[in-house]
């Protein structure tokens, strides 16, 4: 595809690049320690976390990715963004408070008190692996996208990226991710949003748009279990159980957004607001186009057998002039940066607090962690970068990053779960859950029959690590669920003083053993 | 493609409320200092009234919205 972009649209990109740039940088000023760096002091009120949550969790890809299902599937692109809610009341009660009340900055830091050394290692390579492939992976996307839009080179647009995000993140840390994310988060809602509209307004109303849809495009959630590319029951596991789990469970950046609330009310509240109200606004952002897109191809406005990949690039090519257009791809740059950003901020706690402080460099002052954890930051980035090439060159990378989440989620955030909600969980039945759940999920690249019992019907869909993709989620929630219960009926709990503050039904005690740590509404 | 039917919405307002029942068991049973007074009854409305937003949002998209 040719570049579509025009001067002024170059010019509103790059200055707003140049925007963020000196927006988060200027948040350096505030930044003394390492608490300033990674929880922003923990001063920001409830509205601030949630628009920066919001902006984290609309990615890069999220624009082409759910406009492409949005026109292939209709309504149920939306499945992904609004199945998060019954996890809510787990999050509130069982999660949060503990983390919050024993100001732990990462879950393998939490796997540590809860459990033991050895759990935390396991966690601690785990997560830095998935991260640190995250970060490429959006940058990667990112410069596909900038490739195709403007006609930048992948390498080139990747480049430009991250440079801005390390240099931010190295000055500002979690306050200037917080910031950038505020403006980004708007920007980009509103640049969906807008595009959505304007497709409604020029097919002559919302009716008109309606009826143009297919009828099987106007349902909310899938058929049940087919066709196996996408479908209602391996979109529930894979994404409403397993990875909004990880997300809201695992996933280092979103726990440093929330834990950067003034209060556990404040988190609380940011939460809710999040998942109930922003979260459809955004699922409307990411998919307008692929609805407004079937429309158009339903009218003549568009060909029937355009690409869906295409969808938002042509939508958006056609509703907008020079200008508007620019705006639009500045929405895109926004939603990769916010989403990079947090990875490499959360990278450096990961780093800085369970490898450099626990084994590397013990006992030093605060500066130096400080300066490790931003010199963290720009490495990551390099890092980050340095993995494009390597998913430049192959053409199955979705569908090996997605087998790659669902091989690191379902063991991780059942002992996540386990630890914070079963007092009776024992340090050994942790260790065993992330090793045997890992190997579990290793056994069915080779032997995807082992999922067939799980698949609800569904067909394998591919060979190998190709097959069941979606169910292999369920599958290894079963598999880490079973070994988690059965080692720990035959191994020993920790005392119930040792895990003050460290499971749900223990904040009354925690707070009257850490009252210096603790602090209430 | 087939055409979407109800059970979707039954599955998923199954498993999922199950989940969001013992969500809720463990907000009325949490001895958070916070959670006193108003502010425990408010945050138990707020989330009982959330799981009902979606799960009526989704039950108009799978019946009635479709027809219109």
């Amino acid at each position: 595809m040719h570049a579509v972009g025009t001067s002024l649209d170059y010019a509103i990109i790059v200055g707003y690049m140049i925007f963020i740039l000196l927006f988060g940088s200027f948040f350096g000023r505030f930044v003394k320690t390492t608490k300033d760096f990674f929880l922003a002091g923990q001063r920001f009120t409830w509205w601030l976390v949630s628009f920066s949550a919001v902006a984290s969790l609309v990615g890069s890809y999220s624009f082409i990715k759910y406009s492409e299902a949005a026109y292939l599937y209709g309504l149920s692109s939306t499945q992904a963004y609004l199945n998060d809610f019954w996890w809510v009341p787990i999050w509130m009660f069982g999660w949060i408070p503990v983390v919050y009340y024993m100001r732990v900055t990462s879950i393998p830091e939490y796997m540590e008190i809860r459990h033991d050394a050895k759990t935390r290692m396991l966690a601690s390579l785990f997560l830095l692996l998935y991260m640190l492939m995250y970060v490429g992976m959006n940058l990667y996307t990112m410069g596909v996208a900038l490739n195709a839009l403007l006609g930048w080179p992948i390498l080139v647009a990747a480049l430009v990226v991250a440079v801005i995000v390390a240099i931010y993140c190295y000055i500002g840390g979690q306050t200037s991710v917080i910031m950038t994310d505020l403006v980004q988060a708007v920007f980009l809602l509103i640049a969906g949003i807008t595009i959505f509209f304007l497709g409604i307004s020029k097919i002559g109303g919302f009716s008109k748009f309606w009826h143009a849809l297919p009828y099987g495009h106007r349902f909310g959630l899938a058929y049940f279990n087919k066709p196996p590319e996408f479908n209602f029951v391996g979109v529930f596991w894979q994404d409403g159980i397993a990875n909004t789990a990880a997300f809201w469970f695992m996933n280092q950046g979103i726990m440093l957004r929330f834990m950067s609330a003034k209060s556990v009310r404040e988190a609380r509240k940011a939460m809710w607001f999040t998942v109930l109200l922003m979260m459809p606004i955004a699922a409307v952002a990411v998919s307008g186009a692929g609805w407004v897109g079937k429309a158009f191809s339903a009218v003549g406005i568009l060909p029937a057998d355009v690409s869906p990949k295409q969808i938002f690039v042509l939508v958006t090519n056609i509703l907008v002039g020079p200008g508007l257009f620019g705006f639009i791809m500045a929405a895109l740059v926004s939603a990769l940066m916010s989403t990079v950003d947090t990875l490499v901020n959360a990278i450096a706690a990961v780093w800085t607090n369970d490898f450099w402080k626990r084994y590397i460099k013990p006992g030093r002052d605060d500066k130096h962690y400080l300066l490790v954890g931003r010199i963290t930051s720009l490495i990551v980035a390099f890092v980050g970068l340095c993995l494009v090439p390597a998913f430049m060159k192959s053409k199955t990378i979705y569908v090996a990053h997605a087998t790659f989440t669902a091989a690191i989620t379902p063991p991780l955030v059942t002992v996540i779960l386990l630890s914070a909600l079963w007092r009776r969980f024992t340090p050994k039945a942790a260790f065993w859950t992330l090793l045997g759940g890992g190997i579990a999920i290793l056994i069915s690249f080779f032997v995807p029959d082992v999922i067939k019992p799980f698949s609800h019907g569904m067909e394998p869909g591919g060979h190998f690590i190709g097959a069941y993709k979606y169910m292999r989620a369920l599958y290894g929630l079963v598999a880490s669920f079973a070994i988690g219960i059965i080692v720990t009926f035959f191994t020993k709990p920790k005392s119930a003083e040792e895990l003050i503050g460290l499971t749900w039904g223990t904040e009354k005690p925690a707070v009257e053993t850490f009252k210096e740590k603790v602090k209430l509404p | 493609m087939p055409v979407p039917t109800i059970w979707s919405w039954v599955y998923q307002y199954s498993v999922g409320g199950a989940i969001f029942l013992f969500g809720l068991y463990l907000a009325l049973r949490s001895d958070s200092p916070d959670m006193k007074g108003k502010y425990r009854v408010g945050i138990i409305l707020m989330l009982i009234g959330g799981f009902l937003f979606y799960a009526l949002l989704h039950l108009a998209f799978q019946t009635v919205m479709p027809r219109l």
